[in-house]
């Protein structure tokens, strides 16, 4: 996957680092970006924008003193070791997206995170723990392995939610499709 | 035993590699990040091709190919999206032209050599010939009926923020294609047996489309309905955001898996206004609006699968029609979500049935769970087996 040809310039310790350990997760430096599903970006004072987030569950994860964000959108809570792909995991795309900011140079110390998602869509979904649950616990229960404090969570419900992140502040703005009713 | 789903599974796999090296020769020739989107492997129709590209002005560059395969190739782009390419690139007009060409050329290629390569067999293609055109016209479809299955690779690849739809038409000779994907398919099998699931999802659009009509007095003008072979992710990846209303089931016998049927959430209100018409005002999907989607649904999926459930000599309990009223990309992520739960690809039965003039489209989604889809093909192959000798 190409990268971007500026590189983030953040921090000179970081040099001999990888500086993006999971390829799947773009570095970039433009004003907006968009992350898919399964899929991840960092930024360097832009907004990153996920949309379709029913059950998934979006992790930021910011660092706004240095004014640098990421956001993946997994779908599912556990992958274990050797998965296909670790963007679809919560477990793997976190610990890779925390890999990656801390390969261009960031302080964990700095790091804050915020969890969007994790809606109950379906009736079919509470027979047992819905997938959302599920989902937005293993987000909780990451980013607290990690010793990253959530500065905001908008997790829950059944509607499905967009977020914009804004890499300069560390700000999530959420906006549903429709008024929840949970 | 021939496993289609692991051949087409295959060639899907090898499709997403042609769109990751012409993604990274993009990326080379523009200095832009350039990076595959989604990818999918489609059973399709040339009347599917043509409805989907519209009379947008396409490029397309086409070759034939011989040796391994035989066939003839063809990628078709957007105009406005070669321009974007063109202009990332900073050329200008004079160099417009073989900026395209280039485009065309790297991504033509850089899929053939995947398949060559993966293969381990020559793949031989004849010079590019560039084809400016409206929509399908484009494609070198000439000698298909606008009914017949053809299997095309559509691609989305990502300009920095921008997304490039291309339409990769690659027509080697079906049964070649299967044999080369698994040489243990001598007999064409596998082809058989996608193409038995492609008519059956036909099949069960056109009896929906009549059930639709029957509930809401709109004439339906067209229906038209293609296999999409994708990761789970690529589902809700390849939908476009937006408010949509409708209803998902879950399907307890064999295919298994979902089955979403959405509207537009305008087209939803005039569907919901031709079955029970009421000067009341709207009520915000609940009550009477929500109850006749409901009821819409059940009609319609009935039409969708007693075809199949007849075929395969059994019947397709459902469960009762989850009603639906969110964005569409969240919709469908959840049902991928179930999904990705046991399986990391899907066979997306992908359909529109258009009313009222165009009105109102209804988006019908069949996503069945593999084993039980194996199952009910084993079924209905051994009955049609037995039906010809018969």
């Amino acid at each position: 996957m190409a990268m971007a040809d500026q590189a983030l310039e953040i921090d000179s310790s970081a040099r001999g680092q990888p500086r993006n350990p999971a390829e799947w997760i773009r570095v970039e430096t433009v004003d907006r970006l968009a992350v898919g599903i399964a899929d991840g970006a960092i930024l360097h004072g832009g907004d990153l924008r996920t949309s379709g987030l029913g059950s998934c569950v979006a992790v930021a994860i910011c660092a706004p003193d240095e004014g640098v964000g990421g956001l993946i959108h997994p779908m599912l809570p556990h992958g274990g070791i050797s998965v296909e792909n670790r963007a679809k995991y919560v477990d793997t795309a976190v610990a890779d997206l925390v890999a990656t900011l801390e390969g261009i140079g960031i302080d964990r110390s700095s790091m804050v995170g915020g969890l969007v998602g994790g809606a109950t869509m379906f009736s079919l979904d509470r027979e047992a723990d819905s997938i959302g649950e599920r989902n937005a616990s293993a987000a909780e229960a990451q980013l607290a392995a990690f010793e990253i404090p959530v500065q905001t969570e908008d997790v829950g419900g059944s509607s499905g939610r967009t977020a914009t992140v804004s890499t300069d502040t560390g700000e999530i703005t959420v906006r549903t499709a429709k008024t929840d009713s949970s | 035993m021939t496993d289609e789903l692991s051949a087409i599974e295959r060639y899907n796999h090898l499709a997403r590699q042609g769109a990751a090296v012409t993604a990274d020769s993009l990326g080379q020739l523009t200095g832009a990040t350039v990076r595959s989107r989604a990818t999918d492997v489609r059973l399709t129709v040339p009347a599917g091709i043509a409805d989907r590209l519209g009379d947008r002005p396409y490029v397309a560059i086409q070759a034939d190919f011989d040796g391994h395969l035989d066939g003839a190739a063809a990628i078709a782009i957007a105009r406005e999206d070669v321009r974007t390419v063109t202009e990332t690139m900073g050329a200008d007009d004079a160099l417009h032209q073989s900026g395209l060409e280039t485009i065309g050329n790297l991504a033509v290629s850089g899929f053939v050599d995947v398949l060559a390569n993966a293969f381990q067999e020559a793949i031989y293609l004849t010079p590019p010939r560039v084809v400016e055109g409206a929509g399908a016209e484009v494609l070198p479809l000439e000698e298909y009926a606008s009914d017949e299955w053809i299997i095309t690779i559509a691609s989305q690849l990502e300009l920095v923020d921008h997304v490039l739809d291309l339409e990769l038409v690659m027509l080697p000779d079906g049964e070649g294609l299967f044999h080369a994907l698994d040489p243990s398919d001598r007999d064409g099998s596998a082809l058989e047996r996608i193409v038995r699931i492609g008519d059956l999802a036909r099949e069960g659009t056109e009896q929906a489309a009549g059930h639709l009509s029957m509930m809401t007095g709109l004439e339906a003008d067209l229906a038209l309905s293609r296999l999409r072979f994708a990761t789970v992710e690529a589902i809700p990846t390849e939908a476009d955001p937006g408010n949509v209303v409708g209803t998902v089931f879950e399907l307890e016998d064999a295919p298994g898996g979902y089955l979403a049927l959405l509207f537009e959430e305008e087209a939803a209100k005039r569907v919901v206004d031709a079955m029970v018409p009421t000067d009341d005002p709207f009520d915000d999907w609940a009550g009477m609006d929500k109850s006749a989607i409901e009821e819409l649904g059940n009609v319609t999926t009935s039409g969708l699968i007693d075809g199949w459930a007849e075929a395969q000599g059994s019947t397709i309990a459902h469960s009762p029609p989850e009603f639906v009223a969110d964005d569409r990309v969240a919709i469908l992520g959840a049902v991928a979500n179930r999904l990705a739960l046991e399986q990391s690809t899907a066979v997306i039965g992908d359909a529109a049935i258009s009313l009222d003039g165009g009105a109102v489209a209804c988006e019908i989604y069949l996503l069945p769970r593999h084993p039980l889809l194996r199952e009910a093909l084993d079924d209905l192959m051994s009955d049609d087996r037995t039906d010809g000798d018969g």
